[in-house]
């Protein structure tokens, strides 16, 4: 299926090409675990994920057509 | 007295004398400082019902017992008076330099009565105060004013000032310091021109005193090695972005107003994101004293027709001036932001006014003839421009100048104002984001992002994740956060720091937390339930003063675009801003009438007498 993933913040740094956009395909069932697992983005990395415009926890399944984002985000004031 | 020096400044502008009382620690203690002091003493010295302009309005610059202590942060200053955009009490908070020597220049507080006969400007040098004589200064921008006192003061001084906006009372003009750090809601700028005023120049470096050393430097390494750990692979976030980065948040969650708030995402949004900003015009991060973030952003702009540098934009400038205006000329809005900080304006109601005009002649109810010239969606070249002139009351800036509320009146629709209480709301369309919308709706200096930060929870999950579309439990988070805000506002630390130290993920307050600084500073024992509870009276004794001046539940309100039209399209798609179901809830639970008038218990209780 087919997933547009947005990266923002210091996350850009795990897109191929320093690309913002990304058009990934994933298997069917495919959680943003594991969407965060094929970018290579460590599980110690701070991150917060939006799918669809609404917060979304790790667990989350991805459908095909999805937009995600995932952001750094704010810390440390 | 420990944290406080216990030292309120006297001013009376018209008998052109000052004199120094002491603060009363029983009054420290109660309403701490910054906000809450100067509520205080504008609800017991203040006829509430006098006008912004006559010369009996209190004008009040109040630090913290947390100010200038080296706590990370703490040089935050409010300035607090009756709003002559709002006709409610407000308080404009900034940081920058200014805040901290003021503090060391041996003041908790400075409270200005009356008007000076002829311009004066207020010389404080290590506890001794002079008003001297600003002639020479009127008229002059803030850069020029600010130069040309440190050279007349003392080089290492800190300038606090109004520019012509000010002196020409824009009702939405602001006091700057340090150039281009600004106390810039609600025209408290305006009242000090009305005064006469035209700066503070401060100069000290008295040490504070603190109660409990060895307590206090535990905790304020604690404090600073935690946020170095959280920031061991990385600079913070608000270093390398600053608050625009914001800007790609909102526009994933729908909720980067835009076009006068007829939507919550903006098509043309990378270009004035964050990343473009860094990109093209970042030349280095910015701090305020004593603060590790380094959030604020030294810019500068070579694009042709829009040179210039200095400090900014924040993302409310940018949402204002960009999207709000359909604006995607990132460097515009820089230049914007400078003439603001130059002519000393709020760049969220500049950039409110102009979205509304906008709208206005859109629909054909603002003749071009008034204006002069178009005033089309997204003419960079124009918003520049009447920025410009709105700092100077030229032509038809003399109109924008009395902010979006009375030019969309003055024109047959006020319901085109975006604002609450005549102030105009925060780049969070509130459709999206429930809770920022009762927070704003019940705002005392009307539209405001700050009064409750609620976008910490509903758009970056610090501590925890909150759904911004759902509106029940917002009643209860708005409550309390307004509380806690109440608090950070009156010591004297910026909100980045403290709302770490409040809160935890069930929204109590954290006692192990903020408390335990003003304890070690004051010496006074602030339990949780004492925080909680100085919160709650501050924003209580600013509602009473409300009362006063008539303002109920009909005037915690949004316009009917958020509560009655849903969102056209975007994440946030076929919402409204739930305001009457949350408003009733949340009344409840400030133990309010349902008109929102806070009851005679609820006052006897918190001490308000």
């Amino acid at each position: 299926m087919k997933i547009e993933v947005r990266l923002f913040g210091f996350l850009l740094r795990y897109s191929p090409h320093k690309r913002e956009v990304l058009e990934l395909d994933l298997g069917a069932g495919s959680t943003l675990e594991d969407l965060a697992a094929s970018l290579h983005i460590p599980t110690s990395e701070p991150r917060m994920n939006l799918v669809n415009g609404s917060h979304a926890g790790d667990n989350c399944v991805l459908n095909d057509g999805d937009s995600v984002v995932l952001l750094t985000p704010v810390e440390g004031g | 007295m420990h944290g406080w020096t216990g030292k309120i400044l006297r001013v009376d502008l018209s008998a052109g004398t000052t004199h120094v009382e002491d603060l009363d620690p029983r009054v420290a203690r109660d309403y701490i400082g910054g906000r809450g002091l100067g509520a205080y003493f504008l609800s017991q010295e203040m006829d509430p019902g006098v006008d912004p302009f006559q010369p009996e309005n209190l004008l009040i610059m109040a630090t913290g017992p947390l100010t200038a202590t080296r706590t990370p942060t703490g040089s935050r200053y409010m300035v607090v008076t009756k709003s002559p955009l709002t006709g409610s009490v407000t308080c404009s908070n900034a940081g920058g330099r200014f805040p901290r020597e003021l503090k060391r220049s041996g003041f908790d507080a400075i409270v200005f009565k009356g008007k000076a006969a002829h311009p004066v400007y207020l010389w404080i040098e290590h506890g001794r105060a002079e008003l001297r004589k600003a002639s020479h200064l009127w008229g002059k921008t803030v850069n020029e004013t600010t130069d040309i006192l440190l050279s007349e003061t003392d080089e290492k001084a800190r300038v606090a000032c109004i520019g012509p906006a000010g002196e020409k009372k824009v009702l939405f003009a602001a006091i700057m310091n340090d150039k281009d750090r600004s106390a810039a809601r609600s025209g408290v700028g305006a009242v000090m021109g009305s005064k006469n005023l035209k700066a503070v120049v401060a100069r000290g470096d008295e040490k504070v005193s603190i109660a409990h050393p060895e307590r206090f430097s535990k905790l304020r390494k604690e404090a600073l090695s935690k946020f170095k750990e959280a920031n061991k692979d990385q600079q913070p976030i608000l270093r390398a972005f600053g608050t625009s980065y914001a800007v790609g948040s909102n526009q994933s969650i729908g909720i980067l107003a835009t076009k006068n708030f007829q939507q919550g995402t903006f098509d043309h949004w990378e270009k004035v994101r964050a990343e473009t900003m860094v990109e093209k015009y970042l030349e280095k991060p910015k701090y305020c004293s004593d603060c590790p973030i380094g959030c604020g952003r030294g810019t500068r702009v070579k694009d042709p027709g829009f040179e210039g540098e200095g400090e900014g934009p924040e993302y409310e400038t940018i949402f204002a001036f960009g999207p709000n205006c359909m604006n995607d000329n990132l460097g515009a809005v820089l230049k914007a932001n400078y003439i603001c900080n130059d002519l000393g304006m709020d760049t969220m109601s500049m950039g409110g006014a102009i979205a509304c005009a906008m709208e206005l002649y859109d629909r054909g109810y603002l003749p071009e003839e008034t204006i002069g010239s178009p005033l089309k969606w997204g003419d960079a070249g124009a918003i520049v421009e009447w920025v410009r002139k709105t700092g100077l009351r030229e032509g038809f800036g003399d109109l924008l100048a009395e902010g979006s509320y009375r030019l969309a009146e003055g024109f047959g629709h006020p319901e085109l104002a975006m604002v609450s209480k005549k102030q105009d709301l925060a780049g969070y369309e509130p459709r999206g984001i429930q809770g920022m919308g009762l927070a704003e709706a019940t705002s005392p200096i009307g539209g405001s992002h700050m009064r409750a930060q609620t976008a910490y929870f509903e758009v970056f999950g610090v501590p925890t994740v909150i759904d911004p579309r759902q509106w029940k439990g917002k009643p209860r988070l708005v409550k309390i956060h307004q509380d806690i805000a109440s608090v950070i506002d009156s010591t004297g630390v910026c909100y980045f720091f403290a709302i770490r130290y409040f809160v935890d993920p069930v929204l109590e307050i954290v006692p192990e937390g903020f408390g335990q600084f003003l304890s070690a500073v004051t010496g006074f024992d602030y339990t949780a339930d004492e925080v909680a509870k100085a919160g709650e009276r501050i924003f209580n004794i600013e509602r009473r003063f409300m009362m006063n001046n008539g303002f109920s539940r009909k005037d915690d309100s949004l316009p009917d675009r958020m509560t009655k039209e849903p969102m056209p399209f975007g994440p946030a798609e076929g919402h409204v801003v739930h305001l009457d179901e949350m408003l009733d809830e949340y009344y409840d639970l400030r133990g309010w009438s349902r008109d929102g008038i806070p009851t005679r218990e609820k006052l006897e209780d918190l001490g308000i007498a």
